[in-house]
């Protein structure tokens, strides 16, 4: 029962922290980060009128305060329900708590500092950690996650594939973040349209050396260079977990979730430059890529924790 | 070292060293200048047209300086050549006060071109030639919120003036300028009749401001030095008052349509024509 509520809950308090990086994206794509200029309070006030920017900027506060609470709540349920020794399960679901709450005051920061880029970026790469940590932790709770670890270990029989996998699958996951930081720094100095055009950089293959002296133009670039190794790197380790997904499927539909979501991506980045930075297809790619960064790091868990299943049932053979 | 729980704290570790590359990038900042508290509660109502003029640089420059005033003056017209660009139109339905305030779209103020091409709202200001220091006006240049627009769009101040700051509308604006050499600051002014006052020390042209609660609501403002410069009135004339004998670099800045400079020499009691035309693209 106990197993069954962490289960539900953990799965909930991901999604939520989903929602809250969604409005967090709708705040800066209809650039109402500074819509209230105080903080913790707006306007003086705990509930001001929610007219124009203020709807984006006071609501993502709202959703942000619910959703700590919720993290807060995770971790408590964690730390005293959770059955068996779930060490790191615990150290994660805290780690989440730590962290949105030093998130929400990076938020705060960043506001009464008037949105300096380093803070706002900073706020967005630490969100992207919440979602990643409240994600795994929905993982180890899941029943996915003790088929993986305690029951089924037909996947580590073909450990050099697996291994492989896992690597390819920490190196794409990674790619992801980075880039996800360079996006993040791109979107809070104003970059976001220093290239204008797509798939062309002002008119040509590649920006010329005085168009690389433009302001914004560099992370630009970078973002969109990061592209490329991500799409190489994703497509690299989808086809790496394909090759296991006979003996677990899952990997087979992650390969597949995990291929789609960035192709939308590299769609959703162009879609943003030729609609001049719509809100709501800006928004779409922050949330696209914050998918696309959970499923690696999911995809990443599991092997993970195959491997060391594999490995724990190899010694304990041995022996 | 078996069991995945504890092999597991691999994850675990990359998750804290990632949280805190993310932490330790957001270390620094800047100060904070909202120290200037809400002054008046009196609603004051400047419209376009005494806000222009309570910005008016020649007239309000008064006092001894080190820097002359003379009896020349610069006047032109500026006009757009070719097919007039057409606004863009937008609601005001994010705020229920401004769209009753302005029911149906609404066009950009960021192009105003009158029906005989003559371009509203270009700031025209001396760029170079001007010898000597100006200090800065006793008045105040004033900008107000009125209708969810700002009032007026383009204006110029003289480094170190006052700038009033007013909310004439019942509904909650913040106030952001965007400046890069002068302090940043963005103010709440939730009340209508509220007012702060604030100063931009160093000359800057121009200064961004803006409301992030309507977004369709910006402004700029030129701040100089000296007390030579203009706007451009709705038909594209303007005017530089009580200039020196000399030879002027006079640049005109559009929001849309950037900038132009070009020399005038004048003489001590001289007027002079400077026009200048902008053209699409150009």
């Amino acid at each position: 029962m106990r197993e069954a509520f962490l289960r539900v809950g953990t799965r909930t308090v991901a999604v939520c922290v989903f929602l809250l990086l969604v409005a967090g994206a709708l705040v800066t794509s209809t650039e109402s980060g500074l819509a209230v200029p105080d903080w913790p309070l707006s306007y003086g006030k705990v509930m001001p009128p929610m007219v124009g920017g203020i709807l984006y900027e006071h609501g993502h506060r709202l959703i942000a305060a619910a959703v700590s609470t919720l993290v807060g709540l995770e971790f408590g349920a964690i730390f005293f329900f959770s059955e068996g020794n779930r060490r790191t399960l615990k150290i994660l679901a805290g780690a989440a708590f730590v962290a949105i709450l030093l998130q929400a005051a990076l938020g705060g920061l960043t506001v009464l500092l008037l949105l300096p880029p380093i803070v706002s970026s900073a706020h967005a790469a630490l969100a992207e950690v919440v979602f990643a940590l409240t994600a795994v932790v929905a993982l180890m709770c899941s029943k996915t996650w003790r088929e993986l670890v305690e029951e089924n270990l037909r996947i580590s029989s073909n450990g050099a594939e697996s291994m492989r996998a896992f690597r390819w699958t920490l190196a794409a996951t990674a790619a992801i973040y980075i880039q996800i930081v360079l996006g993040a720094v791109m979107r809070h100095t104003g970059a976001g349209l220093a290239i204008p055009d797509f798939p062309t950089s002002f008119g040509g293959f590649f920006p010329s050396a005085a168009d690389l002296a433009l302001p914004g133009v560099p992370i630009h670039l970078a973002h969109r260079l990061g592209a490329v190794v991500v799409v190489l790197l994703v497509f690299r380790a989808a086809g790496a977990l394909s090759k296991i997904s006979p003996s677990r499927p899952l990997f087979g539909i992650a390969a597949s979730a995990w291929a789609g979501l960035v192709t939308i991506q590299v769609l959703l980045g162009a879609l943003s430059i030729w609609s001049r930075k719509a809100p709501s297809l800006t928004a779409a790619h922050l949330a696209t890529g914050a998918l696309c960064w959970v499923t690696g790091v999911l995809a990443a868990a599991c092997l993970g924790a195959c491997r060391n299943s594999g490995n724990a049932l190899s010694s304990a053979r041995r022996a | 070292m078996t069991g995945p729980a504890i092999r597991f704290r691999f994850a675990a570790l990359c998750a804290a060293a990632l949280m805190g590359t993310a932490l330790l990038s957001g270390c620094g900042g800047k100060d904070d200048d909202d120290e200037d508290r809400p002054k008046s509660a009196r609603a004051a109502g400047a419209g376009k047209e005494g806000a222009s003029a309570s910005a008016s640089p020649a007239a309000s420059a008064a006092g001894p300086a080190a820097g002359a005033m003379g009896a020349a003056s610069i006047t032109g017209k500026i006009v757009f050549e070719g097919a007039a660009p057409v606004p863009e139109k937008y609601k005001m339905s994010a705020d229920a006060f401004c769209a009753k305030a302005h029911p149906g779209d609404v066009a950009r103020q960021d192009i105003e071109i009158g029906p005989d091409k003559g371009i509203a709202d270009v700031f025209v200001y001396v760029k170079s030639g001007i010898s000597g220091t100006y200090p800065a006006p006793t008045t105040a240049a004033t900008i107000d919120q009125k209708g969810c627009t700002y009032h007026p769009h383009v204006f110029g101040m003289v480094a170190g003036q006052s700038l009033d700051i007013l909310n004439s509308d019942d509904t909650l604006h913040n106030i952001h300028a965007l400046p890069e050499k002068n302090e940043a600051f963005n103010l709440g002014m939730p009340v209508k009749g509220m007012k702060y006052t604030k100063k931009f020390d160093k000359p800057e042209v121009m200064i961004r401001i803006k409301c992030d609660v309507h977004g369709w609501m910006s402004a700029y403002c030129g701040v100089v030095s000296h007390p030579f410069f203009a706007v451009t009135a709705a038909d594209g004339t303007y005017t530089i008052k009580n200039l020196p004998a000399g030879t002027y670099t006079i640049e005109a800045w559009h929001e849309k349509f950037g900038t132009q400079t070009q020399q005038v020499t004048v003489g001590a009691q001289e007027s002079k024509s400077a026009p200048f035309t902008f053209k699409a693209g150009a």
